[in-house]
């Protein structure tokens, strides 16, 4: 399904291979800071990439995630009580849930999405309230954790979102964006990808980190950072964490 | 003959889509579309997702298809499909039906013959156990023309 929507969304806005290949290199060289990740040593460059093996196409064996085990966990509570906690804690500005109409039926029937939605990751109506929740907007965000099952849906989520507008994603990345010093560095730690694939949660981990300014590829001032559940599938959800600084 | 090889991979009629099958097992592709506000959808379901009226009746699908998107599968999720290696998977579109795409196969193309606005016509594989299965192939491809 995600690779029908991919190919669609090639086409349509002129993705090439390279630039999904820009996510998994972009991703890798974070994981290469990160001692905790899965791909910590294990170097990715291009001509790998375009070595892999086929999955489905256009998604070589580096635009999946990995299959690995892992554990994370998060501690939610009041700002009273995080007040006099022994970690710093992380502010989390907005955090949504939502289920867009045509994504419902899931992959058995988003087939049928409407053309405007078909080559996106259903989460655009999400990401808006999501930014009016925190009063915030995509050009206060430092770095972003999107949820990253496959490279290409990383693309959609970055349009979704508002860093780049319909069928720029593309232009966005090969602009060298994404990377760490670049203007919105993302899955800082390698994501699903590269670190981990704990379904996403490590991203959310990972988020906290950048706050606390104890990541291995940390944004220098990061004061906002983006964090993104499952696209391609409803409902889904979003969250906005600030330093609190 | 059928794209692929391996029986395992049949449809199951039951509640919603026994009709369907039906229709098809009689060489008739039909899509759902409900009495009430006329919505046309696919795949079968008991209930209207625009309107949620239980009327639901059936028509003809439209006989001019194209290719909207496709993939070649090459790793195998399955082992009856190993043999069939690389296969394609076609969303089709019918231009003057667009509340509903087909999810499907293009048989005998190659990964170079196969493009998003390829127009398709429709053939029946009958894989036996009276299933027919509504399969495509390229309209300008000369083996079948
Ligand atoms: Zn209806």
């Amino acid at each position: 399904m995600i690779s029908l929507v991919l190919q669609r969304y090639a086409w349509q806005y002129g993705m090439e291979a390279g630039d999904m290949a820009e996510i998994a290199l972009a991703l890798r060289d974070n994981a290469s800071r990160n001692p905790r990740a899965v791909m910590h040593d294990r170097l990715l460059t291009l001509e790998t990439y375009f070595a892999s093996r086929m999955i489905a196409e256009p998604l070589r064996l580096y635009d999946c995630c990995m299959e690995s085990d892992g554990a994370c966990a998060v501690l939610v509570t009041s700002a009273e009580r995080a007040r006099d906690l022994a970690c710093r804690p992380v502010q989390v500005l907005a955090a949504t849930g939502y289920g867009e109409a045509d994504w419902g039926v899931g992959p058995m029937g988003s087939h049928n999405m409407p053309l405007g939605r078909y080559t996106t990751g259903g989460q655009s109506e999400l990401a808006r309230e999501l930014y009016a929740l925190a009063g915030l907007s995509p050009a206060d965000v430092d770095v972003a954790q999107f949820y990253d099952h496959f490279t290409g849906m990383v693309l959609l989520a970055l349009e979704d979102f508002g860093f780049c507008k319909i069928g720029e994603a593309p232009d966005f990345v090969r602009a060298g964006n994404i990377r760490w010093g670049g203007k919105l560095p993302i899955n800082t730690a390698g994501g699903c990808l590269s670190e981990a694939y704990v379904h996403g949660l490590n991203n959310l981990v990972e988020g906290v980190r950048q706050l606390r300014g104890e990541s291995t590829s940390q944004v220098p001032n990061a004061r906002v950072c983006l964090v993104t559940g499952g696209s391609a599938i409803s409902p889904s959800s979003a969250a906005l964490l600030g330093s609190g600084a | 003959m059928s794209y692929f090889e391996d029986r395992d991979l049949a449809p199951d009629p039951n509640d919603d889509d026994e009709a369907y099958w039906a229709n098809c097992a009689q060489r008739r592709l039909t899509f759902q579309q409900c009495g009430a506000c006329k919505t046309v959808t696919h795949p079968p379901i008991s209930v209207c997702p625009h309107c949620q009226s239980l009327d639901r009746g059936w028509i003809e699908a439209p006989t001019e298809a194209t290719v909207f998107s496709f993939t070649w599968i090459h790793s195998a999720a399955h082992d009856s499909v190993t043999r069939s290696l690389p296969y394609n998977v076609v969303v089709v579109e019918f231009p003057s039906l667009p509340s509903v795409r087909l999810i499907s196969n293009v048989v005998d193309a190659e990964p170079t013959s196969l493009h998003i606005g390829d127009a398709l016509t429709m053939v029946w594989e009958d894989i036996g156990g009276g299933i027919l299965l509504p399969r495509f192939r390229l309209a300008a491809d000369s083996k079948w023309s």
